[in-house]
């Protein structure tokens, strides 16, 4: 395979605690419990992490958060920064991670985030904080909640190119067929396409399964350089692509609603990589809401525009099927413990990629995946291409 | 530091059919919320004005479930974006009708009124054929 000229890293550990509620301790003990599994994954030693990138907490506060972190787990980073970008940040901490190892502040940097979003202050509240940030005066008096913006896109993505409130449906059961073979995900039980139909609607036209859940959850992974990655395990997964971009905010006359910050961020990733859309065995895609993953299948250059509805059906990102999706469940059913949500998907592709996942799930030969992760109304996009070293 | 007009909350313009925003006084560029800037040239130069704010739906929802502390009393309720003739798009309610009549593309009028909370508000009604 030919392979361009990306960023010379490679994750060397990862760690997870499972998601849900797991009434366990704050935000740093549960980030500490998956920064420990990720550190002795890598083989790495502790007094060897010299750099520290967080996710940050949507309820420990952001003050200080990096120092604080450091100090919890007992590490003296020659760099910590934080990145709270929400589902773009651990792609923009690969970026951050390349930039540090490159200019020699550090060799090691461990990538985490922990939050117990659902035990510590449940599913309305947490809606909420969402919410918060947004305009006092011309959002928040209308109402604005996160899946009412969602919701604006997928009507209009439907009145635009016909998507079905069926084809919507079919990411949320894709999802939740791979979580019921992964026993960290939050949601197992079987689900099928009417129930999903069935359920109240939250914002029309999206309905309470094509909504991701509220959880507790923390997860972590070490980057190094290629060269060392090499030295330290055999089972480093290499960065062979990043791209980051920001498209204009869901509510600027400047945005297409059906577009994504993904078709900046793609074509970026996949010149890096030498690599295109045709070449990965399976994408981890950042899917807050189901319109999500229909949107940035399309705009990371898997389908043409207005075909990601058509694109979901039949299995065809399922495991087995033409580009498996989200093979840990998603945050759909793996669930959304609200900082770290992006960071599974940069764990399973991992995992997939050393094949190191349970046989259900499991793909044949995986060899290069990408994961996607958005913030903001499908606004600020991170793409990163994954490769076996 | 003078932070008159720093702080630009809604402002109730009293001309039906109409809507305050920022304009430019370098390149004239319209913006919706104002602003103390243009975020086309970074000019201070600008002014609220008023304009016509009639549109159509781009998109819309309807909040059925309380899912939000924040608003768990309002549902059900609905959120539209409005993009409006002259180019700015608006986020707001669409008053007067149910939701279930709502449609893509409908012509609709901007009104100010106050909300529960006492704020004054720039929602949109439908239009009626002139």
């Amino acid at each position: 395979m030919s392979r361009g000229q990306g960023p010379r890293l490679a994750i060397v550990g990862v760690g997870e605690t499972p998601v849900g509620r797991l009434e366990c301790g704050g935000s740093l003990e549960l980030s500490a419990r998956a920064a420990v599994a990720a550190v002795k994954d890598s083989g790495l030693e502790p007094k060897d992490i010299d750099g520290l990138l967080c996710g940050g907490s949507l309820i420990d506060g952001m003050f200080m958060y990096n120092a604080r972190l450091a100090n919890y787990l007992g590490i003296q980073p020659m760099y910590a920064s934080m990145i709270p970008l929400g589902g773009a940040a651990f792609g923009h901490a690969i970026m951050e991670a390349e930039n540090a190892i490159k200019a020699g502040l550090c060799r090691h940097v461990l990538v985490v985030a922990g939050d117990p979003l659902l035990s510590q202050v449940g599913s309305k509240r947490a809606i909420s904080m969402f919410g918060s940030f947004q305009d006092a005066d011309y959002e928040l008096p209308y109402g604005y909640i996160m899946p009412a913006a969602y919701a604006m896109v997928a009507r209009r993505h439907m009145h635009e190119y016909g998507t079905t409130p069926e084809q919507l449906a079919q990411v949320a059961v894709s999802a939740r067929r791979h979580a019921s073979a992964n026993p960290l995900a939050q949601y197992r039980d079987p689900l099928d396409i009417q129930d999903v139909l069935d359920a109240p609607r939250v914002a029309t036209p999206l309905g309470v399964y094509d909504c991701s859940p509220i959880s507790d959850g923390a997860g972590a992974f070490v980057v190094s350089s290629a060269e060392r990655a090499r030295h330290l395990t055999p089972r480093a997964v290499r960065v062979l692509g990043v791209g980051e971009g920001h498209q204009w905010e869901y509510s600027s006359p400047k945005r297409v609603l059906t577009s994504s910050g993904a078709a900046i961020s793609a074509p970026k990733a996949f010149a890096q990589a030498g690599l295109t859309p045709d070449d990965c065995d399976a994408a981890q895609i950042y899917d807050c809401f189901t319109i999500t993953v229909v949107v940035s299948l399309e705009d990371l250059g898997f389908c043409a525009k207005g075909e990601g509805g058509a694109f979901v059906e039949g299995g065809r990102i399922e495991v087995g099927g033409e580009l498996p999706v989200n093979t840990h469940g998603g945050l759909l059913s793996h669930g959304h413990p609200g900082a770290p949500a992006g960071i599974f998907h940069v764990i399973e592709a991992v995992k997939q990629l050393r094949g190191e996942v349970e046989e259900e799930r499991l793909m044949e030969n995986c060899q290069v995946c990408l994961v996607h992760g958005n913030s903001g109304v499908l606004r600020d996009s991170v793409t990163l291409i994954l490769g076996r070293d | 530091m003078d932070c008159e007009g720093g702080h630009k909350t809604a402002e109730w313009s009293s001309l039906p059919r109409q809507i305050v925003v920022s304009r430019c006084g370098n390149c004239d560029a319209l913006s919706h919320p104002p602003r103390t800037f243009c975020p086309e040239c970074m000019s201070t130069d600008v002014a609220s004005v008023e304009v016509d704010g009639r549109g159509v739906i781009h998109s819309f929802t309807e909040v059925r479930l309380g899912m939000s502390e924040a608003f768990h009393d309002k549902a059900p309720y609905n959120i539209a974006l409005v993009d409006t003739e002259t180019g700015l798009r608006v986020l707001t309610n669409i008053v007067g009708q149910g939701s279930d009549s709502l449609i893509i593309g409908q012509a609709v009028e901007p009104l100010y009124q106050e909300d529960e909370a006492g704020r004054v508000v720039l929602v949109y009604r439908r239009r009626e054929a002139e």
